[in-house]
């Protein structure tokens, strides 16, 4: 086995015994390591609570080098989240590129970042979001500018992700 | 078919719960198993496992669920409920752990995440972290902040909640986590801040819980003088924590003659002050650290709070606060953490070690004289130095003297050094000041010598010297040396500690190739 599955294999198995807070974790297809499937369950005390958001995560050959993409499944609202469910959070960016040019390189992908560590951003993402950076426009205009609407917003998109199951 | 066991996993943090469930069963069936042994109706059960919410009408087997694996319970929440985020509703009522953290002090410790990891995961550290009620004594051990906890009962909770102050230690000793927290903290206050009703509860929560604080704080660092650099509050109040405690040591600029006839309430001034700077540099004098050893509590704002009336946030001892360091050396905890201090010749090793090359004065004094450097690599010396009896009797050597020079009996300063030496051969750590070339004319300088050299934190040290402690450890201990990068491959899943240590050791530190080498081995 290359690195990249040796280790994401580990972390499949730590996660399968003991998870941890807040999501779980596991493949969309056993035979295949590199497509995750998560559940995140919106974090308590957030717009989020009470959702239960799926999303998956695609990780590289090249993995730990390179990061894995996060995307939602679910449908989202939150400004830094594209329309499309891509996350867009400063440590999946590669050192190498950095589309908004604000980001500095600590901030960015290591490859000591873990499927737990990536997951934890992402719910801290939730909670408070980065309007410095956004990557859904309408969402971020809403954030700032009309906090009710955004609250009623992810309100409905919390319903629609209990509504799934 | 066969029975086995699985494990639900609550987000309330509860203990988990055990079935025993079969492939065949349904999900519908597990959840009527998991609501009689929990308090959650089947109805309200979420179950979660390997990233999807599982379906009542599928069968165990179908997710492939085998023993011992763990999955997420959740209890779904009524519809009608509307989430409300805590954040925007704070008030000093409500007040979250991320405010309190926020509050606590973590700011003023945001420069250095990596250092406060590295002394919070030395030994000493980590002992005191496992013991709540310790940490919960020195800080209500401070009149001021068990007056604050009275009046506010919200405060009082979070002080006396052990898992949360540990988690705030904890959170201090991962730099990841810390940052991301001190992020949160920011953005939750702006956040607040843009709530209508938000900019008057934080005003509110300013007046009631800061502000005390702060008070308490700067009551603290008038008393430890110079010692302002230690106290998280103190820069905080400043606004400028990083250059709290460069300021600090320049206050204490050495002028000799500036021995006092009588004895006054400002802190004497410090002949090794510039040394003390540069012995808090490589811990980061912007941190504010000082000399002050317990400043990595402070840093959680325990310390802060605490540490004044213990006498541990003194770097620069004066005299006249030399009943707060008796007070501190008479402090069980305070005992309890010199012992241990004392008990590993190797950490106390280091610490000379390093003291003598961060203090450049220190080490003149010790190549002009083989028997002072003997001494102080002599571990038996150093701990008998510390002995709280031996201490003790210095201090009131140290009043005795003052009393002399105040008296008019005994000429000060220059005539100081001739006094001492005659006084300095009783205590064992008397060696240490007669080899001193220009003996300093008080006690109080050489304890400031000796303590923020962190030279085992002579006396005034001891605990105090904490703060000088991390960075020692963190040359001498792989353990401390790698904390970033051992916590980095155990969250990468690499648990073999020692492996670990070999790797980074064998890699010099780089976690990439270590990964390699643990993968490769």
């Amino acid at each position: 086995m290359d690195q990249a599955s040796l280790l994401l294999n580990k972390q499949l198995k730590e996660l399968t015994k003991r998870p941890v807070d807040g999501f779980s974790a596991g493949l969309v297809d056993d035979s295949n390591l590199f497509e995750w499937q998560i559940t995140i369950m919106g974090p308590p005390d957030t717009l989020y609570e009470g959702g239960f958001f799926n999303a998956t995560l695609s990780f590289p050959q090249d993995y730990p080098q390179s990061p894995p993409t996060c995307r939602f499944t679910s449908e989202m609202w939150h400004p830094n989240v594209y329309p499309d469910g891509r996350v867009c959070i400063s440590i999946l960016h590669n050192p190498g590129d950095d589309p908004h040019g604000y980001e500095r390189a600590s901030e960015r992908w290591s490859p000591v970042h873990t499927v737990e560590t990536i997951m934890i951003s992402i719910i801290s993402m939730l909670s408070s979001p980065n309007d410095e950076s956004p990557a859904n426009i309408d969402a971020a205009k809403q954030w700032r500018e009309d906090r009710e609407g955004f609250k009623r917003r992810v309100a409905r998109v919390v319903r629609k992700s209990q509504e799934m199951l | 078919m066969s029975q086995f066991t699985v494990h639900l996993k609550t987000t309330s943090g509860g203990e988990k719960i055990s079935v025993d469930v079969k492939n065949e069963l349904t999900i519908a069936e597990v959840k009527a198993l998991v609501a009689e042994k929990s308090n959650v109706p089947a109805d309200n059960q979420r179950l979660i496992y390997k990233g999807q919410v599982l379906k009542d009408d599928r069968t165990v087997e179908s997710y492939g669920l085998a023993a011992d694996h763990v999955l997420h319970l959740v209890r779904a929440r009524p519809a009608s409920s509307t989430p409300q985020p805590s954040t925007a509703t704070s008030t000093p009522a409500t007040l979250g752990p991320d405010a309190g953290l926020g509050i606590m002090g973590l700011g003023g410790m945001g420069n250095s995440p990596e250092m406060m990891s590295q002394i919070m995961n030395s030994p000493v550290m980590q002992n005191m972290m496992n013991d709540p009620e310790l940490l919960r004594n020195m800080l209500s051990a401070n009149p001021m902040v068990s007056q604050i906890m009275e009046r506010n009962p919200e405060f009082a909770q979070i002080m006396n909640n052990p898992q949360l102050l540990r988690e705030s230690m904890q959170l201090a000793a991962n730099p990841a986590l810390m940052r991301e927290q001190m992020r949160n903290t920011d953005r939750a206050f702006s956040n607040i801040e843009s709530h209508p009703e938000g900019f008057n509860a934080l005003r509110r929560m300013y007046e009631n819980i800061q502000e005390p604080l702060m008070d308490a704080a700067a009551n603290d660092a008038a008393n430890a003088a110079a010692g302002a650099g230690s106290n998280p509050f103190a820069s905080l109040a400043a606004g400028v924590p990083s250059s709290a405690a460069p300021a600090a040591t320049s206050t204490g600029a050495p002028t000799a003659s500036a021995a006092p006839a009588v004895p006054n309430t400002s802190p004497l001034p410090n002949p090794w002050a510039p040394a003390a700077g540069a012995a808090s540099q490589p811990l980061g004098g912007g941190m504010g650290f000082g000399g002050g050893g317990l400043g990595s509590l402070g840093g959680m704002g325990l310390g802060g709070m605490g540490m004044g009336d213990m006498g541990m946030g003194m770097p620069n001892v004066n005299p006249n606060d030399m009943s707060s360091v008796l007070q501190a050396m008479q402090n069980p905890a305070m005992q309890q953490m010199m012992q241990q201090m004392m008990s590993q010749p190797q950490m106390m090793e280091s610490l000379t070690q390093n003291a003598v090359n961060n203090n450049p004065q220190l080490r003149q004094m010790l190549d002009s004289d083989p028997r002072l450097r003997a001494a102080i690599s002599d571990p038996e010396m150093l701990r008998r130095s510390m002995d709280p009896a031996n201490i003790q009797a210095m201090v009131q050597m140290q009043q005795a003297m003052q009393q002399l020079q105040s008296s008019g009996l005994m000429p000060p300063g220059p005539g100081g050094p001739l006094g001492l030496g005659a006084g300095l051969d009783q205590p064992p750590a008397a060696n240490a000041g007669a080899g001193a070339p220009a003996a300093p004319p008080n006690f109080a300088s050489m304890f400031n010598a000796l303590n923020v050299g962190g030279g085992g934190g002579l006396g005034a040290g001891g605990g105090m010297g904490l703060g000088g402690f991390g960075i020692p450890a963190a040359v001498s201990n792989p353990e401390t040396a790698f904390a970033t990068q051992l916590e980095q491959l155990r969250a990468m899943g690499f648990y073999d500690e020692q492996a670990n240590i070999q790797a980074l050791q064998a890699t010099g530190g780089n976690v990439n190739a270590a990964v390699e080498r643990l993968l490769g081995s």
